[in-house]
């Protein structure tokens, strides 16, 4: 589904992401751990589209990314607030539906508001609304039009902990239906629900490896992160 | 009334700090360089045909200007800049007398419509020597006050009604106001006129602007949060349709936005009680105060979504859809100008109306680009707004002045030449910054 072969991306004169490969199949939940500043988001954002490549190219359902395509089969939920403030919860899913070519029915809509936990606000205008509940929003908006690759940057900053159970379960359903989901996050409690797992050692990535055998060899996510990102 | 006193030195204090501090020497030219495209403007639009044919001549502008001063001076009321972030403001512990003193230097130190200050001032002295210097004065002296009582008076009306319904009422009293004083031929360009002839008169204007910083003192509150389901949109199935639609709800839904369009729909009124009558020339005006605003502000209407978006569509579509937004709102501030002051009796000048549209497009392409790269957070829940950057602010301006004199003193295909080449350079211009992520700084 997600194909990257040699992806790298420079501010300036200042490379944050550098020779990055990795593939994701169908039905794969990739996490994608490291510390502040290694090019987390940034990947993510060359991926969704949202700033181009330096060097390398990458591939998402066989098209190259960037293409009208490639953006209409990408969910992306952003490391920042990502919502417009004037617009309410069910506007953001209705302009998120109408930008990837998809209809939606009102149920679907209730059903996804209810399952996020956003039926209290969701007719308010977004500047109403947590740091959490925003987040959540941004996740329904990826999901909105159900897309085959998810591309969710740390979306657990800021949510409570029923909300944390929430967005992994509908990652988790995601991938039940055939979804590749790429997740940025520090939570690396959360993270257990990947199938593989890399980590940016530098600004360049290591891995995937199947985060059973991390886990086997390592005990915890949190030690196979910090000796695989050491610098050897 | 020592510790008030206290309070309101100490917020002056602030914000002139703060206004210098956002400002600089450099910011401090450009302002200047500002002041001085205002009066060129007026000028220059004094000299157009179209003007001209409706009777506008240089001597009249003086109450065109006091006129649109009248007007713009409720901006900060209504809407316009404050140089300080209300809720820093708050979470200092600052009581009443602190953000009466923060409020009262905002209007003067705001690159906004404080910048009519001087330019009456030189109006005025261009006009009349050393009387209408000071009459010019005496007059932005009041606007500054009379804009401070419309602002604490707003505050409480959110509260008790919510902004659509605050803004129709204060845009109503203003209107009950400007009628009772242009009917009794003291209108603001009556001021400025007689002021300019009998000293006498500039003693009612001082007194009235302290009566009214009296009032704003006894009404000033802070304001509180007034977050309301608004009436929902539909979307076009075409995307960037929808996109459109949705960056003019997002424009469309601010307060500052809201508070435009009612400035746009008094200053034909105030200034047909000035004694001009061209609804055409007043439309241009609006336009570039519109233009300020927007691209000012521009990407900030978008949030964060900014950055989601970057992913959803083509950045093309995505310029695209900012330049329609922008241009679409600002022709529409022209003809809520247009027919305010058509219904009062004033003419259309036909012959103006594709340099309207050239201008409009110009203004929102001038405001492209800074509303990319330094976009600024309007106040959603209030008629307060931050500050946009000077240099954003005064550059906007600058580009939209130039671009509307351009328009008035060349030939229509000339104009049009000039404004499809400067979009298609602020369209380039745009997508390049787009392309870059430390230029988008703002967007996240």
């Amino acid at each position: 589904m997600l194909d990257v072969q040699g992806l790298a991306r420079s501010y300036g004169s200042h490379r944050v992401v550098d020779d990055v490969s990795f593939t994701v199949a169908t039905g794969t939940i990739l996490a994608v751990l490291g510390p502040n500043g290694c090019g987390k988001s940034t990947t993510m954002k060359v991926l969704a589209g949202a700033i181009p490549p330096s060097a390398g190219q990458f591939w998402i359902d066989g098209e190259p990314g960037g293409s009208d395509h490639a953006r209409r089969s990408t969910g992306y939920v952003p490391d920042t607030r990502g919502v417009f403030p004037r617009l309410t919860g069910r506007e953001h899913l209705a302009l998120a539906a109408r930008l990837h070519r998809v209809d939606v029915t009102e149920p679907e809509l209730d059903a996804l508001i209810d399952r996020l936990g956003l039926d209290e606000v969701v007719e308010l205008p977004a500047a109403a609304y947590s740091h959490g509940q925003s987040r959540r929003l941004s996740m329904a908006m990826a999901l909105v039009a159900d897309p085959p690759l998810l591309l969710v940057d740390e979306p657990f900053d800021g949510v409570d902990p029923e909300g944390v159970d929430t967005i992994t379960e509908l990652l988790v359903d995601a991938r039940g239906r055939g979804r590749a989901v790429v997740l940025t996050t520090h939570l690396l409690d959360a993270a257990v629900v990947a199938d593989e797992v890399a980590v940016f050692r530098g600004h360049t990535l290591v891995g995937p490896y199947p985060t059973a055998e991390l886990l086997l060899e390592h005990g915890t996510l949190g030690n196979a992160w910090r000796s695989l990102s050491a610098t050897r | 009334m020592t510790t008030q006193t206290a309070d309101i030195r100490l917020g002056v204090a602030h914000q002139l700090r703060t206004g210098w501090r956002t400002s600089r020497p450099f910011a401090i030219a450009a302002i200047a360089t500002t002041v001085v495209l205002h009066c060129l403007a007026l000028l220059t639009a004094a000299r157009h045909d179209a003007v001209q044919a409706a009777g506008i001549t240089t001597a009249s502008l003086i109450p065109l200007a006091a006129g649109l001063w009248s007007a713009l001076a409720l901006l900060p009321a209504l809407g316009g800049g404050d140089s300080d972030d209300p809720l820093a403001v708050a979470a200092a512990g600052g009581g009443r007398s602190f953000t009466f003193g923060t409020r009262l230097t905002a209007a003067l130190t705001d690159a906004g419509p404080g910048l009519f200050v001087p330019s009456l001032a030189i109006v005025g002295a261009a006009a009349a020597g050393w009387p209408g210097w000071l009459a010019g004065l005496a007059l932005a002296w009041n606007g500054v006050a009379v804009g401070q009582l419309a602002g604490a008076s707003s505050a409480i009306l959110m509260r008790k009604v919510g902004p659509t319904w605050a803004l129709l009422l204060v845009a109503g009293l203003v209107l009950l106001m400007a009628t009772v004083v242009v009917s009794s031929s003291l209108g603001p360009g009556h001021w400025l006129s007689a002021a300019v002839t009998t000293s006498a008169y500039v003693i009612p204007i001082l007194f009235t602007g302290a009566l009214a910083l009296w009032g704003a003192w006894l009404l000033n509150r802070p304001n509180d949060r007034a977050l309301r389901a608004p009436r929902s949109i539909r979307l076009p199935r075409p995307p960037i349709l929808a996109l459109s639609v949705v960056m003019g709800a997002g424009i469309g839904r601010s307060v500052a936005a809201r508070s435009t369009v009612i400035t746009a729909a008094l200053a034909p009124l105030l200034v047909r009680g000035a004694g001009s009558n061209a609804t055409t020339a007043i439309a241009f005006f609006v336009m570039a105060a519109a233009a300020a605003v927007l691209g000012a502000n521009g990407f900030a209407y978008d949030g964060g979504a900014a950055v989601w978006l970057l992913g959803k569509v083509s950045h093309r579509g995505l310029v695209l859809a900012r330049l329609a937004a922008g241009t679409t709102w600002i022709l529409a501030l022209a003809l809520v100008a247009t027919v305010s002051g058509f219904l009062t009796g004033a003419p259309i000048v036909a012959a103006a109306m594709p340099s309207l549209v050239l201008v409009a497009i110009g203004a929102a392409a001038a405001g492209l680009a800074p509303s990319i790269k330094r976009p600024m957070a309007t106040d959603f829940d209030s008629f307060r707004a931050q500050a946009a950057p000077v240099v954003s602010a005064v550059g906007t301006l600058a580009r939209a002045a130039a671009l509307t004199v351009a328009v008035l003193t060349l030939p229509f295909w000339g104009a049009l030449a000039i404004v499809g080449l400067y979009t298609a350079v602020a369209f380039a211009h745009g997508l390049r910054l787009l392309r870059d992520p430390v230029a988008l700084a703002g967007l996240a």
